[in-house]
């Protein structure tokens, strides 16, 4: 029953999309999409997973919703730029290395993946806190430099989300 | 007649095109990165076709559709990776 | 009046989708053809998508629509950062760009 209340959060989610699916919001649907919720967390809990849910996923909800916001505004700004860049075929594809100061490993594969979401960048490696980064536009090779450019707002958005849930253990 | 019909014959169009890709492509990335593009096409072929149709449950075939794809493409190419040049 | 807006939008979705396809076919460099290949993955898909929602008209396609958007941008990227990585690893370096082709 603990286990339940603590991912409470994800069975909502879960029960949600089941209501969505099923094109029909009654009493019976939401049962259902909670009772489907629960099982497969814990199926996919016990075979798939090392450690719980809501230990590996953790990130503030309020925090993700403005996050991706943010995120689709910065995919087209970033979009219209790159593709003028790609019409007049001004590319200079380099690879570029840096580090990210988050340390929590779920916050740096968000970023990682939003850097790929953004057109003219791909992650192409993670090693702990080290990126790897193919760059449409590399016109510097500077490790710091690239990164403030390149991930400078998601950073600033995901940090606070980390620190407080560090504060809560 | 409605305007979705002119929205599926250009995506067809396109889907074509990035067929080509796959086709010259001279190496097996080349080839993965085309399968990439094509499931893109379809599912959103598959989403105005939906809309066309008035038949909702033709969105779930694209969700499968695009799931089946992704566990595809980073299957190949983590079976490439570790099997080195092919 | 919405309807007309999502046709446009979806338009404009078609347009990305093709520039992004002829430069895929056009440019030499694989890493510059990846970065490109990722463009039009989500910019064109979420275009055409949003577009498709308006023009729809009801509540349940347009947010069955949207968990396909969810799902898909959770996913097209991990597959792009797959191919770049495993061509890096096979060693398949960068090819400077020499002219027009």
């Amino acid at each position: 029953m603990q286990r339940i209340l603590n991912n409470a959060g994800f069975v909502f989610l879960l029960a949600v999309v089941w209501v969505i699916l099923n094109e029909s919001l009654s009493v019976f649907m939401i049962l259902g999409g909670v009772i489907v919720g629960i099982a497969a967390l814990y199926f996919t809990n016990r075979l798939v997973l090392k450690d719980d849910y809501h230990r590996i996923y953790r990130v503030r909800p309020l925090i993700l919703l403005g996050y991706s916001l943010v995120l689709v505004k910065e995919i087209y700004v970033a979009g219209f730029h790159a593709m003028v860049k790609i019409i007049t075929r001004k590319v200079n594809v380099n690879i570029v290395e840096f580090d990210t100061q988050l340390k929590d490993d779920f916050h740096i594969s968000l970023l990682a993946n939003s850097i790929t979401l953004t057109p003219g960048t791909v992650t192409m490696e993670k090693s702990g806190q080290h990126l790897k980064v193919i760059w449409i536009d590399a016109h510097t090779d500077d490790s710091t430099e690239a990164g403030r450019e390149i991930m400078g707002s998601f950073e600033r958005l995901l940090l606070p989300s980390e620190t407080r849930l560090g504060r809560h253990e | 007649m409605s305007l979705l019909v002119y929205a599926m014959v250009a995506l067809t169009v396109l889907l074509i095109a990035s067929l080509v890709r796959i086709i010259i492509g001279p190496t097996i990335w080349d080839r993965l990165l085309g399968m990439n593009l094509v499931t893109t096409k379809i599912v959103m072929a598959i989403a105005v076709l939906a809309v066309l149709m008035e038949r909702s449950f033709l969105i779930d075939v694209a969700i499968v559709y695009s799931l089946l794809g992704f566990i595809a493409s980073i299957l190949i190419a983590r079976f490439i990776e570790k099997k080195g040049q092919v | 009046m919405i309807e007309i807006a999502g046709y446009v939008l979806i338009g404009i979705g078609l347009a990305f989708s093709a520039i992004g396809i002829y430069s895929v076919l056009f440019y030499r460099d694989f890493y510059a053809r990846v970065v490109i290949t990722s463009k039009v993955d989500t910019m064109g898909l979420i275009t055409v998508l949003f577009g498709v929602m308006l023009v729809s008209g009801s509540w349940s396609v347009a947010l069955k629509l949207l968990v396909l958007l969810v799902f898909d941008l959770m996913t097209g990227p991990l597959a792009t950062t797959g191919i770049a990585h495993s061509a890096y690893q096979s060693g398949y370096r960068i090819k400077r760009e020499f002219g027009h082709g």
